[in-house]
Formats: structure tokens, C-alpha cells, sequence
């Protein structure tokens, strides 16, 4: 072998340079497809992975039912194993923007943790300064001026430091990955996006949460990161838990300690008020003793006095008398000692009435100080009226604030991992519905390679077949001869490949991504290569490329030369199969019978184009199933299965005059029902590992009836009795159980709970079972405590207003719209679809060339053939009908063929896709089938359409010329 | 003029780029109705072109055609398979029978086309091949082909027989029991007969013979008496 064989080969590529690009187009294709599809999701992960490790997506995010404080916050760094530690603030308010609309954001605080991602504009610094979502907000917001808006009540504006934010820029969040915002109990429930504000933006007494980033270098959603997440988890949880506790303890302790102190001093207090009291009182009993001693006195006196005075009137008169006798008798000496004595008794007289008047004063005296005694009581009395007031007071204080201690339920700590963050797991789930898909059509792509790659082989080895005869003559050996093909062919297998590969990891993750943009979109795709899959794809395009060439030589290469030097001998004419069928033979026309004859003269071109035809039709009757089993899906669910609007969830059991509360809040109720809602685990028969079910009981099947249509197959499903249960029909399925069997549950981590399966029903979004309150109660061993409640709203009831208005209420712990599920469903598939469209089409596409690849070869092959129909004067539709006719029925028999392998392809791509909440109905409509058989037979003649240009062309001139 | 068949003129170019080749140059001729033409010249002398254009397979760059007074060269796509259909007959060198046909089955692929066709089986006999009505081509011989072919091109009852080198690719014995064939056929049924061949040997047979050299007549020669194709040695 020389320059000459390398030139040869060389000229072989250029010359037939069509063919070349065939080979190396067909295997590009195959492997871009398969690279492509089995790369996106490793793409998609990576992607994620790179933004959540530069953004420093949360590891473990903790709550607490007491908040944290800031030394807590500081403290939390030192857990084991973190690499950073943040206390945050979150709060949602209404706002209002410049143009006067209204909203709720989330406000976070800007910590290191959970970073945004800046796409307009510059972070907030000062506290009056705001960063909005850059989902909920144009370009043009920033610069302008956000409210806290007046309706917001003074708790939720207290948590501000300002009344205005000015908009310095816009923001993506890895905190937010998709466009799922959340709900709130604010305004009309719905949130309009997330805002971050400096921490001085508000004003707080404990940070909401803490977050934590770990010391890892694993991938996001990646096995090590789970099991560590795990890990992390319990450490946080004791770790946070033992700070909150002594923070609790502290002030427990201190509280406790003031009450003490309180009451001691409530004691003293009394103690003193008492004493002062009681002195008062003797100081009174001793003035009222004085006082009546001095009244005493004073009556004595008083008597004394009037005693004197009579006297004194009586030794008057007496006087008096002598006088007048004295007078009388006219002895004037008797008179002077009688005037003398009347003198005295004036004296006397004056003395007393003096008296009298001291005795007056002292009366004024005794009354005044009476009067002040009198007061004295009074203010004692009213001193000890509001010693006991007061003290009472004090002692209901005291009662109170020791039944407010001892109501103070211990802090919890919740501890919540990234499984629990809706963008995230949710993009893990949408990067993973291709993967299914990803195993299943790249082996039809290379067979379909394989196949073109062995159809254009053999075609240039036929064609050149006089050259191999000679060469051969001349003495070359086979292997170099074979070698040319095999370089040929191997050349452009492997640069096909490379192209192949190149473009596929790009590209389909690429495309994907982009139909995902909507969602997502918060990065560019990463370019993830596989070095293995690589390897594979190389070693199976140079089975198809050089494999098949060896084998198309080999055929060859077995011949004698001068065998192959002649022109091959067409394939000869054979009785078929049909014609023995005498009566059916006789009866088509002539032209059909040749065409029945060529049919299965051509037997490779004859079990290719089948084989090619039923991988199409396959593909396309899979393509419909698909849409049958996922469109229709939300639809039954939402519509004919559940019926509830909202449903809310209560922090302990309903009881009456809750629910009559909540009632008479939310007017446009139409009805209700109240359930116990809880999760378990239902197993398979041999214990393995089951599903995830919400197991709803009811002290009132009546009640829930309307809520839940329990139905099968058109027919209704009686709700179960004692100890039974009916399970979702999906569910029964997975766990293999049947009705009048059991279904075995795990509840809690250990208790495992068996019960009857009355019924199944039909259910196509996550996994119920049913049952009354009695059969809960006794199977699991605890009472029947409903926290859930149903809600059926009148029509045109604003759920999100109305789901607002209960979730303020104390005792809710969650409200959930079904609206929003269902139009997070609907997404979902909707994305689904999208991604299968693609890959169907692309399917068709490639399945389209294979039929224009067997039907060139073919017409190529029949040239002369053609030609000399031609010349006989067979019109230009007569010409081609009788080409085209072959493949109509080729077409017709591969359609046969691919209809029950779609069936199968179809169920079994069913099982791939593996969304965590929904369960596929395994179906194809019968319309689908025909959908898929016409489309087949539209591939088909747009096939037929493009050959016959390719007919039309065949020159009766070249064709007919002899072998030169 | 009368005559049967008429070329004026006529010129085939081919181009490709700047390059031109002429295959035929302003020729011109005439042949009757029934009478045997051999057209003669060597390899490459354009002797195929000219058949193809009479036969309606290929289009003239220059000149006119007639046949029966008809003007083939002005015929669209469609008269021109018409005309092939109805009124001409062809026999390859290389017979072209479909291979998924039988013997009679090829002849009857013709008459089909026919408004007036001849009797399949009676054609195949007449060739001699009636025993060997139901067999493939793979299975008969060279000659046992051609004449297939040429029952196939009788059976359409065309109004000419063009043949181009019939006897290439056969045996001397064989070559001339076919050419034997033909004479007998022309003088039978008085069809006009048209063989290429580049055996100047074969001209004797002929009532008129043509010359051709690199696209251009070099001769035209009329036979007043032609040789029996039995006598004919070469």
C-alpha cells in the first residue's frame, strides 16, 4: 500500500463527497442526540450547582418558635462544620409603588447567605434602600420610590424602619430558583415577588430564621449531599436547640426570679402599710379617749358650774331677801354686810359665767376635735379599704404573670434542609423528565444509523464492484481492499461522532434549557461532557460505520474476481407467496402484480423500510400516547375527582367554635368538610419500600362526599366501612394490592398498620387512602383529632382573598389553594410536552431521511429499469405509481408492524418519566392511532413527493447506455 | 415531403461550462416507410444520439424531425412518451427486460400500453419462445432475451423499430438468427426497421444504408437489392 491506495481513498471521499456526508451526517445526528439527550440533565444539574455554590444557597435554614437574638446568630457560626452563619429577617408587607399599584413582597435582610443576583441597578446600602425582584419588576423600576403601604397593619409597619424604600436595583434570588413566589397572609394572599433591604432597613427584636452554609464540596442533589444534609440536620437542630433552650431557661429563670422578688416585695410592702395602719388607729383610739375623758370632764364641770350656780342664785336671793328685809327695817347697818355679800355673789356670778364661757370653748373644743377624730377614722378606714385594693390588684398580677410562666410551652426549633426550598427541588424534578426519555430513543437513532450506514455501504460496494474484481485481479489482498471501505466509512463515522458529540452536549441541553427559560433561566447551561458516554457513542458508530462496511465487503470480497467484474445480474424475478393464492392473484391488475412481485425481491430494502417504518410509527404513536396520558390528566383530577377550593390546616384539633369562626369570616363558603389529613408510607407486599400516601379520615363520610368523587373505571367506589380503606388506584398499582385485600401502611418510624382495601379509585395526583375516623383511630392507635379543613367556595369567590383572611387566624397553620397546585401541575406537564414534542419531531425527522435514504438507493438501483419503462411510453404517472406503489405498501406494512411496538415503546417510556406527584394513565386513544398512521402515510408521500422529481429526472439516455 | 421518416438539419449540443461537444452536426436524411435502415459508424460517431431522437429519448439542440408527417422534435414531455407509447418500438443491445417479469409477462407489460396491440402469446411464439412463455429473464439465455425484446417492441404494434446494436452482446449464431428476425419482420409486415450497429458486415442487409462519422452523414447509400441476413458472413 502506497500513496496511490491513500490517493484513491482520498479521491473515493471527494468524488463521492454526498455519500460521505451521509455517513458522517447520519452518525453526527445519532450521536448528537444521544450525547445531547443524556447529557441535559448532568447540564442542567451542573448549572444549578455552580449558581447555588457562587449565590451560597442555604445548607440548613432554622426556625424557632422564640426567634434568635443576636448573639445566638453569632454563636451559630460555631457549629461544627459550617462555613458561615447568618441570622435574617424576613417579613412580607404590602406595598405600594409610584404608579399608585399595590402588592405584597417578601422582604429579606442581606445577609452573605442566599445572595442575589444583581441584573439591574446596585445593591442596597443605606437603610432606605430596596432591591426588587427582577421577575415582578421592569428595568424602569429602579430609581423609583416602593411603600410600605398605609393598610398594612401597625405590627407588620413596625417591623420598618422607613415608610419608604427607593429602588436601587433588581434582582435574581437563588433562594427563589423558579418562578414560584409563595403565598401570604397579606392582601390578597398572593405574593408578587421578594425585595432584600439592608438589615438597618428594619427594625426587629429577634432575627426570624438563621441560616447556615456548610463546609462541603458536593454537588447539589447529589447522593453525599443528602446523606450530609441529614447529618447537618440533627447537629443543627441540637446545636440551635441547646442555645434557644438556655436563652429560654435564662429568661425563664429570670422571669421566675422577678416574680419572686415581686412578691417579697408585695409582702414587705403590705407589711409596712399594715404596720403605719395600725399605728394610726391606736393614735385614734387614743385621741377618742382623750376626747371622751374631756367630755367627761366637761359634764362634771358642767354640772359643778350649774350646781355653783344655783347656789349662787339661791345665796342671792337669799341675799335679796335679807336685803328687802334689810331695806324693810330700815337698820342701814344691816345693809352694807349684806351689799358687801351681794358684791361677792356678783363676783361669784361673774366667776361662773367666766367659767361658763371656758366651759363653752372647751365644748367647742371637745366637738373640734371630734370632728378631726371623726375625719381621722374616716382616712384610716379608706386607708385600709385601698391596702386591700391595692394589695389585691398585686395578687392578681402576681397570679397572672405565674399562670403566664407556667403556660410558656418550652422553644421549638425547626430545622429545615434545601428539600424544603420550592425552586430547588423543583428544578431537580423538570431536569430530571428527560432523562427517561433519554434511554429510550438514542437506540433508535443508531439503529437507524446503523441502518443507513449499512444501505450506502453496500450501494458503493455494488457500484464499485468492478474495481474490487480488478484490484483483486491484480492481486491486491482483501484486507486492503476492505481497509479502503473501512477507512471511508470509519473516517466519517468518527468525525461524525466528534461533530456529533461536540454539538449534541451543547446544543440539546441548550434547547432544553431553553424551553425551560420561562421557569428558570438563571444561568447559562453548563457544557457537561462524559467522557464514557463518548466512548460509547466512538465505539458504536465505528460498529455501524466500519462494521457494516466489512460485512458488505465480506460479501463481495468471497466472490471470485472475474465474477465481479461482470455487471452484477439484477435479482432475479421469483414466483412470490401471492400468487399461489390463485383467485387474489388473478384479480389485481398487472401493474400491482409487479408491484407485489418487487415488493419481496428487494428483501433487505424490504425488511429495512419496514423496520424503518415501524421504529417511525412506533415513535409517532408513542408521541400521541404521551399526550393522551399527560394532557387529560389535570383535568380528571381537578375536575372530576377533587372538588375542594382551599384547604386549610389547623395547628390543633377543630373544634366547634373554631370552625364556626372561620365560618363566619369567610362568607362565601358553600361548603365544608372536616378531615384529618396525615401521611404514611404504604408498602409493598414484601415490606420493601412503598410509596408516600395521605391517608384523609372522616367522622363524616356524608360531608366529604361532595369533596371527593370516588370513582373507577364509571363507577363509584362506596367509602369503606370498619377497618377497610380504598387506596388510589396508581398506588394499588405500584404496591400490588387489590380489592378484598390488604394494604400495609408505615406510619410514624415504626408502627406498621395493615387494613382492608375495600374499593381503589381512580387518581391521577399523588396518592390517597381513605377511611373513617373510627377505623383511624383504632388501626393507628391515635384519636381522631381533625385538623383540616375543606372548603368549597361559591363561584366567583376570590380564593386568594379569602384564604388570606383565614390565615391570620391564630390557630392556622397553613391554607393551601388548590388553584395554585393545579396550575403548578399544569406547568409541569406543560414543560413535558414541550420536551417530548421536540424529541418526537426530531424522531420523524431522522425516521424521514431513512425512508428518502432506502428510496433513492432504491430508485438508483432501478434506474435502468425505470428508464426503460420510459421508453416503452409509460406516462409520468404511470412511471411513478409504479415506484411509488412499493412504498405505499411498504409504508402500510411497516404501519402493521409499528402499531402494537408503539404500544409497548409507549408503555415503556411511561415508566421512565418519573414526576414525584403525578401518576400517569397509561393510555392511547384510539383517534391517536389513527393520528399516527396518517401521519406515517404523510411522511410517506412527502417522501413520494420528493422522488419523483428524483423519477422524473432519470434520462433514458444514460440509463440504457451499455456497461462501458 | 413523403417521406416516412425525416431529419433536417439537425444538430445535438451538449454544454457544460465553456466546453461544447457536438454529437451530431446539421444532419440530415430520410429513410421510407418499410424499408430496413442500418446506420453505421464507429464508436462515439453519434449513431445512438441519432436514434434516441428519433425515438423520442432525447431533445435536438438544432434542426427538425418528422415521422409521418408528425413533428417529433416539437412534442412536449407528455407527446413524447405518447408518441413512444403508440408508435415506436426499441431494442437495446442489453434487452432490458424486467427482471420481476415473466417472458410473456414483459411482452404483455407492452401490449398493455398499446391501443392495438398484437396478441402476447402469438408474438412470443412467433419468436419462438412460446415454450418458454413463464420463464424469467435469469433464466434464458442472451439471444432467448432479446428476442423477448423484441416481441416486446412488436407487441405494441408501433409504426418504427429502432434497435440499437441488438446483436452486441450475442454469439455470431445467435446475432443472426436474431437479425434474421427482423429482416423477416420488416418484410412481413412491412414495418420500418432502424439497427445500429458498427459491423460494417451488416449493411448488406439493409435497404438503405447511413454513414455516420463524428456526428456529421458521411453517406447515404440506397441497396436495390438487400442481402438475405443467412448469407451474410462475417
Amino acid at each position: 500500500m502506497g500513496s496511490a491506495y491513500v490517493k484513491n481513498i482520498v479521491r473515493t471521499i471527494t468524488r463521492s463527497f454526498g455519500r460521505y456526508m451521509a455517513i458522517f451526517a447520519i452518525i453526527a445526528l445519532g450521536v448528537g442526540f444521544f450525547a445531547g439527550i443524556t447529557q441535559t440533565k448532568p447540564a442542567m444539574i451542573e448549572t444549578a450547582d455552580r449558581y447555588v455554590k457562587e449565590y451560597r444557597l442555604f445548607d440548613v435554614r432554622v426556625l424557632s418558635t422564640i426567634g434568635f437574638t443576636k448573639e445566638e446568630a453569632e454563636r451559630a457560626a460555631e457549629l461544627p462544620g459550617a462555613a458561615a452563619a447568618a441570622g435574617a429577617v424576613s417579613r412580607d408587607f404590602i406595598f405600594q409603588d409610584e404608579q399608585g399599584h399595590t402588592g405584597v413582597l417578601r422582604a429579606h435582610s442581606l445577609i452573605g447567605i442566599n445572595r442575589p443576583e444583581l441584573v439591574a441597578g446596585r445593591l442596597p446600602r443605606a437603610s432606605n434602600e430596596i432591591l426588587l425582584d427582577a421577575r415582578a419588576f421592569p428595568a424602569s423600576a429602579v430609581g423609583t420610590v416602593i411603600r410600605v403601604a398605609e393598610e398594612n397593619d401597625g405590627e407588620t409597619k413596625g417591623w420598618f424602619a422607613h415608610d419608604e424604600y427607593v429602588v436601587t436595583g433588581l434582582a435574581r434570588s437563588v433562594y427563589y430558583l423558579n418562578t414560584e413566589r409563595g403565598t401570604t397572609t397579606l392582601g390578597n394572599g398572593k405574593l408578587t415577588g421578594f425585595a432584600y433591604l439592608p438589615e438597618d432597613g428594619f427594625v426587629f427584636d429577634h432575627y426570624t430564621e438563621l441560616f447556615f452554609v456548610m463546609d462541603h464540596d458536593f454537588a447539589a442533589y447529589s447522593d453525599e449531599y443528602d446523606e450530609a444534609a441529614d447529618a447537618w440536620r440533627d447537629e443543627a437542630e441540637a446545636f440551635v436547640g441547646a442555645l434557644v433552650d438556655e436563652r429560654y431557661e435564662r429568661e425563664l429563670a429570670g422571669a421566675r426570679q422577678r416574680l419572686d422578688d415581686a412578691r417579697r416585695e408585695l409582702e414587705e410592702k403590705t407589711a409596712e402599710a399594715e404596720a403605719e395602719l395600725a399605728d394610726a388607729k391606736k393614735r385614734l383610739d387614743q385621741a377618742l379617749a382623750d376626747i371622751e375623758a374631756g367630755e367627761r370632764q366637761l359634764a362634771d364641770a358642767r354640772k359643778q358650774l350649774a350646781a355653783k350656780e344655783k347656789e349662787l342664785a339661791g345665796s342671792e336671793r337669799a341675799i335679796r331677801r335679807q336685803l328687802e328685809q334689810a331695806a324693810a327695817s330700815g337698820d342701814p347697818s344691816l345693809a352694807a354686810p349684806l351689799k358687801a355679800l351681794l358684791a361677792q355673789v356678783e363676783a361669784g356670778k361673774a366667776e361662773l359665767a367666766a367659767g361658763r364661757r371656758e366651759l363653752e370653748a372647751r365644748e367647742r373644743q371637745l366637738a373640734d376635735a371630734r370632728r378631726q377624730w371623726a375625719d381621722g377614722m374616716a382616712d384610716y378606714e379608706e386607708g385600709l379599704r385601698e391596702l386591700e385594693r391595692e394589695r389585691e390588684k398585686a395578687e392578681a398580677e402576681i397570679r397572672e404573670a405565674e399562670e403566664e410562666l407556667a403556660s410558656f410551652e418550652p422553644p421549638e426549633v425547626y430545622v429545615l434542609l434545601r428539600n424544603t426550598n420550592t425552586g430547588y427541588v423543583s428544578f431537580e424534578n423538570d431536569a430530571g423528565t428527560v432523562e427517561g426519555i433519554g434511554k429510550v430513543f438514542p437506540v433508535f437513532f443508531f439503529l437507524i444509523a446503523a441502518l443507513v450506514c449499512s444501505t450506502t455501504m453496500t450501494r458503493m460496494v455494488d457500484e464499485e464492484r468492478t474495481q474490487i474484481g480488478t484490484l483483486r485481479a491484480l492481486g491486491y489482498g482483501n484486507a486492503a481492499i476492505m481497509g479502503k471501505y473501512m477507512i471511508y466509512a470509519g473516517s466519517a463515522a468518527v468525525l461524525g461522532c466528534v461533530a456529533g458529540y461536540a454539538i449534541g452536549i451543547r446544543l440539546f441541553p441548550a434547547t432544553i434549557w431553553q424551553a425551560y427559560s420561562i421557569l428558570y433561566g438563571f444561568a447559562e447551561i453548563a457544557v457537561v461532557g462524559n467522557n464514557v458516554l463518548f466512548a460509547l457513542s466512538l465505539a458504536v458508530s465505528l460498529v455501524c460505520s466500519v462494521g457494516t462496511a466489512w460485512a458488505a465487503c465480506r460479501h463481495e470480497l468471497g466472490r471470485m474476481p472475474a465474477e465481479l467484474i461482470r455487471p452484477k445480474a439484477p435479482p432475479a424475478g421469483k414466483r412470490i407467496l401471492l400468487e399461489r393464492i390463485g383467485f387474489l392473484w388473478r384479480r389485481l391488475k398487472f401493474l400491482h402484480k409487479v408491484s407485489a412481485r418487487n415488493i419481496f425481491r428487494f428483501k433487505k430494502r424490504l425488511f429495512m423500510m419496514i423496520l424503518g417504518i415501524a421504529g417511525c410509527t412506533a415513535l409517532v404513536v408513542t408521541g400521541f400516547g404521551l399526550k393522551d396520558s399527560i394532557t387529560n390528566i389535570v383535568d380528571w383530577q381537578f375536575d372530576e375527582i377533587m372538588h375542594h377550593d382551599v384547604s386549610v390546616t389547623f395547628t390543633k384539633p377543630l373544634t366547634e367554635e373554631t370552625l364556626d369562626g372561620v365560618l363566619a369570616d369567610a362568607a362565601d363558603v358553600a361548603r365544608h368538610a372536616v378531615l384529618l389529613e396525615t401521611s404514611a408510607e404504604a408498602l409493598r407486599a414484601d415490606g420493601s419500600g412503598g410509596k408516600n400516601v395521605y391517608l384523609i379520615a372522616s367522622d363524616d363520610p356524608g360531608a366529604l362526599e361532595p369533596f371527593v368523587d370516588l370513582h373507577r373505571d364509571g363507577e363509584a367506589v362506596p367509602f369503606p366501612g370498619p377497618g377497610e380503606t380504598v387506596i388510589s388506584e396508581k398506588l394499588a398499582e405500584v404496591i400490588g394490592a387489590q380489592t378484598g385485600g390488604t394494604v400495609t401502611f408505615r406510619y410514624g418510624d415504626e408502627k406498621t398498620v395493615t387494613l382492608k382495601v375495600s374499593g381503589i379509585f381512580e387518581n391521577y395526583v399523588l396518592h390517597y387512602a381513605y377511611m373513617t375516623a373510627d377505623t383511624f383511630a383504632q388501626a393507628f392507635g391515635e384519636p381522631y383529632e381533625p385538623k383540616t379543613l375543606y372548603l368549597m367556595l361559591e363561584e366567583g369567590t376570590d380564593a386568594y382573598a379569602l384564604a388570606a383572611g383565614i390565615a391570620d387566624r391564630g390557630e392556622v397553620a397553613a391554607v393551601t389553594i388548590v388553584e395554585d397546585f393545579r396550575r403548578s401541575v399544569e406547568n409541569t406537564m406543560e414543560r413535558m410536552n414541550d420536551v417530548v414534542l421536540l424529541v418526537i419531531a426530531s424522531a420523524g425527522a431522522l425516521a424521514f431521511i431513512v425512508l428518502f435514504n432506502l428510496t433513492n438507493i432504491n430508485i438508483t438501483e432501478r434506474a435502468r429499469e425505470i428508464a426503460t419503462l420510459k421508453v416503452l411510453g409509460f406516462y409520468r404517472h404511470e412511471t411513478r405509481s409504479y415506484v411509488l406503489r412499493e412504498n405505499l405498501v411498504l409504508s402500510l406494512m411497516g404501519i402493521v408492524v409499528g402499531l402494537p411496538f408503539g404500544v409497548l415503546l409507549h408503555r415503556f417510556v411511561m415508566d421512565q418519566i418519573n414526576i414525584d406527584i403525578v401518576s400517569f394513565e397509561v393510555m392511547i386513544l384510539p383517534q391517536s392511532y389513527l393520528y399516527s398512521v396518517l401521519t406515517v402515510l404523510a411522511f410517506t408521500l412527502v417522501v413520494n413527493l420528493l422522488m419523483d422529481g428524483r423519477i422524473e429526472r432519470i434520462s433514458m439516455t444514460e440509463s440504457l447506455k451499455a456497461m462501458e | 415531403m413523403g417521406s416516412y421518416i425525416e431529419f433536417q438539419n439537425v444538430s445535438k449540443i451538449y454544454r457544460t461550462g465553456d466546453v461544447e461537444v457536438r454529437a451530431l452536426t446539421d444532419v440530415s436524411f430520410t429513410v421510407e416507410k418499410g424499408e430496413i435502415c442500418i446506420i453505421v459508424g464507429e464508436s462515439g460517431a453519434g449513431k445512438t444520439t441519432l436514434l434516441n431522437i428519433l425515438g423520442g429519448m432525447d431533445t435536438l439542440t438544432e434542426g427538425r424531425v418528422f415521422l409521418d408527417g408528425r413533428e417529433v422534435s416539437a412534442f412536449n414531455k407528455r407527446q413524447l412518451a405518447a408518441y413512444r407509447r403508440h408508435d415506436v418500438g426499441f431494442v437495446f443491445q442489453f434487452y432490458n427486460l424486467i427482471p420481476n417479469l415473466t417472458a410473456l409477462e414483459n411482452v404483455e407489460m407492452a401490449s398493455q400500453l398499446s391501443k392495438t396491440p398484437m396478441d402476447s402469446r402469438r408474438l412470443l411464439e412467433e419468436v419462438g419462445l412460446g415454450h418458454r412463455a413463464g420463464n424469467f429473464p435469469a433464466q434464458l439465455s442472451g439471444g432467448e432475451q432479446q428476442r423477448v425484446a423484441i416481441a416486446r417492441a412488436l407487441a405494441k404494434n408501433p409504426k418504427l423499430l429502432l434497435c440499437d446494436e441488438p446483436t452486441g452482446a450475442l454469439d455470431y449464431v445467435t446475432g443472426k438468427s436474431v437479425l434474421k428476425l427482423l429482416q423477416d419482420t420488416s418484410r412481413k409486415t412491412g414495418m420500418t426497421v432502424i439497427i445500429i450497429t458498427h459491423n460494417t458486415a451488416l449493411t448488406a442487409m439493409g435497404d438503405r444504408v447511413i454513414r455516420v462519422k463524428s456526428g456529421r452523414i458521411a453517406d447515404i447509400r440506397l441497396n436495390e437489392r438487400p442481402t438475405p441476413v443467412e448469407e451474410i458472413e462475417w
